[in-house]
């Protein structure tokens, strides 16, 4: 197997970038609508019900599917891939931050109330940093799902590292399948870990015993 | 419907030399024990003396790193290890019921496992669940919707379910606040002797063990300390270790537990069959007693002490009517009687004839 | 406009495609589930393993089974089969090994055999989890099986990608909305199931 021939004739160091840059916008995304949803369902909890509800309907839809239907929307390319990779990132972060938010500990709040701080500080400097492990946790299965998504980006003319499979896959490639399905399940595993350094930091920081 | 039972009664169960480590720590240290068929012997000792894990080796959930079980003389790694369980209850604090299972369910799934049919699980329930004492309609309650001390019945249900001759019973009332616990010992006294069958049980509790134990096996540290019966244990302590725990500082909190027959002393040496004053008087001095215990054919006609017998014309009127107990009577009460009444002895008497005298001053210097 | 011939022939495709994996990974995952009580490092390789894989996006799990085993509808059952399996594994040995150790001692006490002990006690509180897990596997299954397409295995994914070679949105939409709605029956179904299995007297769920 000639991995420098794949590398070079498949452009995999452009690849990576595109798909990185992919990532790295559809992530940011996430995080930040995904928390603000999460603080914005907090200060509404009757709204929670509701909004986790559409978000887990639309969590089952088939990623390929929702790409697809995207495209009249959207157009081809980048945008619906980072429109779809956010659409099924926001809940994970959301529900996360939600749920971190909600389940702090009475004696924690009833403190920070009885030293004087207000409702907004209470919610931002105790609150908010107790429920750090847990978003964070959330914004990790993100980076998977986003993973998944941007890979699948090739599909629709998104560049990334999901063209150089589906032309290995078109021109029955071995070399090319096992090098870039090699490489990208690498890249997976790489942000995974790294999210997961990132989630065990914030629970040693602010976890709760 | 026939169950196969390793044994249908228990004649001995006997430890050997069991001994269990874990690591570097020694949970049971050498420890013989014999259990004798029928009694309800008590494992006690303060936590991680290693009551439970000696309990363990009789149904083998713990194996012994040395030494063996025999139950009527036969090595327990001889049987089947699941025939074995089943032929031993095993109670043990609430959480060993089954929280997705009905309290039917609980009781019957052993009868199920040994193939019983539906009518004869529904009837053997319904029986067992009387004689705990419970409704039968709570045959269809998952055990969150009970309270503790109906939860520790059930379990206890459960463990008599297929009729084992031994069971055990690990802190079975732990769990359970003082009164109920108090109200559930005062049941299982009544079940223990409906059932008659023999019984090891691990408490912590000084009290329990002399309210419900035959017999008390005091451990400290892995050994076995002293095994005795209650009066055994409170008037010949092994060690200052046991004369702790069975006194401490209530010395007579366990008093109710005793009978008569435990600190009467011999009337052998008192007893005398005679008709006048000087016989008496001569026999009394040449025996160098002070007061005499006066039968006639055998049986018991009064008592006298030297003071009155000098002071009196003839033997008749010489002679007081004693106290008179029987053995069984509790020995608080009897003590209690002879206090109320001033009197400095009381004579102990089963069918008509004296078999021992109870003296308050013999009785107190044994306690203390 | 697609012929609703085609729609419903493709249509039964993947559902052949969806659940001959799905039960292939339930009719694996649950023994596998139950050898891993029996040692803690098997427990502990399969546990592992089922994380990583699970960080892999599925087009690339999809991709490298072709040099393995080739194109068409068996490779593809694999593909799908490889990520069902992981969550099934996973929860139900979640599931299994997380049952109260004080009750397993009792069963273990009053005389049942370790099966019996799986069978009456381990298996009911494990029900909420391994459904949970079971629910995520036909989710992942029903959303892999339009990808496979790519591989030859046939169904709805063939409509989508002949739409997208050729532009025509009507076989988009013939190919995607009957996998949605696939979807959407999927949750509810076995959100039902989940809650007819779970035992009363067993929280959660």
């Amino acid at each position: 197997m000639d991995i420098r021939w794949v590398w070079e004739s498949q452009n995999l160091a452009q690849r990576t970038l595109e798909h990185l840059r992919m990532f790295g916008i559809a992530l940011a995304l996430s995080v930040v609508i995904g928390v603000l949803l999460g603080l914005y369902l907090y200060r509404r909890p009757k709204l929670a019900p509701i909004a986790f509800n559409v978000l887990n309907i639309l969590e089952t839809v088939p990623t390929l599917a929702l790409l697809v239907l995207l495209l009249p929307l959207l157009g081809l390319g980048e945008k619906p891939t980072i429109a779809a990779s956010v659409i099924y990132s926001i809940l994970p972060i959301a529900r996360n931050t939600y749920t971190g938010l909600t389940s702090v500990e009475r004696s924690y709040i009833e403190v920070a109330k009885a030293i004087g701080l207000s409702e907004r500080e209470v919610l931002l400097k105790v609150r908010f940093p107790l429920a750090l492990p847990l978003i964070a946790a959330g914004v990790r299965i993100a980076v998977v799902f986003t993973m998944g998504v941007v890979t699948l980006g090739g599909l629709i003319a998104a560049g990334g590292l999901g063209a150089p499979i589906q032309t290995g896959i078109h021109l029955y490639d071995r070399d090319i399948i096992i090098v870039t399905g090699l490489w990208v399940g690498a890249l997976a595993l790489i942000l995974d870990g790294v999210a997961a350094l990132i989630e065990r930091y914030l629970r040693d920081r602010y976890g709760r015993r | 419907m026939v169950i196969e039972m390793l044994f249908r009664r228990i004649e001995t169960v006997e430890l050997r030399d069991v001994t269990k480590r874990y690591g570097d720590f020694t949970a049971v240290d050498h420890v013989n024990l014999e259990i004798i068929g029928g009694e309800l012997l008590i494992l006690i000792g303060p936590s991680g003396s290693g009551k439970t894990t000696l309990l363990r080796t009789i149904n083998r959930l713990v194996e012994p790193d040395e030494g063996e079980v025999f139950i009527n003389g036969r090595n327990i790694k001889e049987f089947d290890v699941v025939k074995l369980r089943r032929s031993i209850g095993y109670v043990i604090q609430q959480i060993g019921l089954f929280p997705h299972m009905t309290v039917k369910d609980n009781i019957g799934l052993l009868l199920k496992l040994e193939g019983w049919s539906e009518e004869e699980i529904d009837k053997r329930v319904k029986e067992l669940l009387h004689l705990v004492a419970l409704p039968e309609d709570f045959v269809t309650r998952y055990p969150h919707q009970l309270s503790g001390g109906q939860q520790q019945r059930v379990g206890l249900a459960r463990a008599l379910a297929l009729n084992p001759p031994l069971l055990l019973m690990d802190e079975p009332f732990g769990a359970l606040d003082p009164i109920l616990r108090k109200q559930l010992q005062e049941e299982f006294l009544r079940i223990k002797e409906v059932l008659g069958r023999t019984i090891v049980f691990v408490t912590h509790d000084i009290e329990e063990a002399f309210k419900l134990g035959d017999r008390i096996a005091i451990m400290r540290d892995g050994r076995l300390v002293q095994v005795g019966y209650p009066d055994e244990l409170v008037l010949n302590p092994a060690d200052e270790f046991v004369a702790k725990l069975v006194n401490a500082d209530k010395k007579f909190k366990h008093l109710d537990t005793l009978k008569v027959k435990d600190l009467m002393v011999d009337v052998e040496k008192y007893i005398v069959e005679v008709q006048r004053k000087d016989e008496l008087l001569q026999w009394m001095r040449d025996k160098n007693i002070e007061f005499a215990v006066i039968v006639e054919k055998g049986a018991l006609k009064g008592v006298t002490d030297l003071k009155s017998l000098l002071k009196s014309q003839d033997l008749e009127e010489a002679l007081m009517e004693p106290l008179v107990f029987s053995p069984g009577d509790s020995l608080a009460s009897a003590l209690a009687e002879m206090k109320r009444r001033n009197a400095f002895l009381g004579v102990v008497v089963e069918r008509e004839k004296p078999v021992g005298i109870l003296l308050a001053n013999e009785v107190l210097l044994k306690l203390l | 406009m697609v012929g609703v011939e085609r729609v419903l022939g493709a249509f039964g495709e993947h559902l052949v495609l969806t659940y001959a994996s799905l039960f292939l990974s339930i009719a694996v995952g649950i023994p596998l589930a139950i050898l891993s009580l029996k040692s803690k490092r098997l427990a502990s390789f399969i546990m592992g393993f089922a994380n990583l894989v699970q960080a892999i996006p599925s087009f690339a799990v999809v991709a490298i089974v072709v040099p393995l085993l080739g194109i068409g509808f068996t490779p593809a059952v694999f593909a799908i089969f490889l990520r069902a399996l992981l969550p099934i594994v996973k929860n139900t040995y979640v599931g299994l090994s997380e049952v109260d150790e004080a009750m397993i001692d009792a069963a273990r006490g009053i005389g049942l055999t370790e099966w019996e002990i799986i069978r009456y006690v381990r298996f009911p509180h494990a029900y909420p989890a391994m459904f949970a897990g079971i629910k995520f596997a036909a989710v992942l299954a029903n959303s892999i099986a339009i990808l496979t397409a790519i591989i030859g295995s046939g169904g709805l994914g063939s409509l989508v990608f002949e739409g997208l070679a050729s532009f025509n949105t009507d076989k988009i939409l013939a190919g995607s909305i009957p996998a949605i709605l696939m979807a959407v029956f999927i949750d509810i179904s076995f959100s039902y199931l989940e809650k007819r299995v779970t035992p009363e007297g067993i929280g959660g769920g």
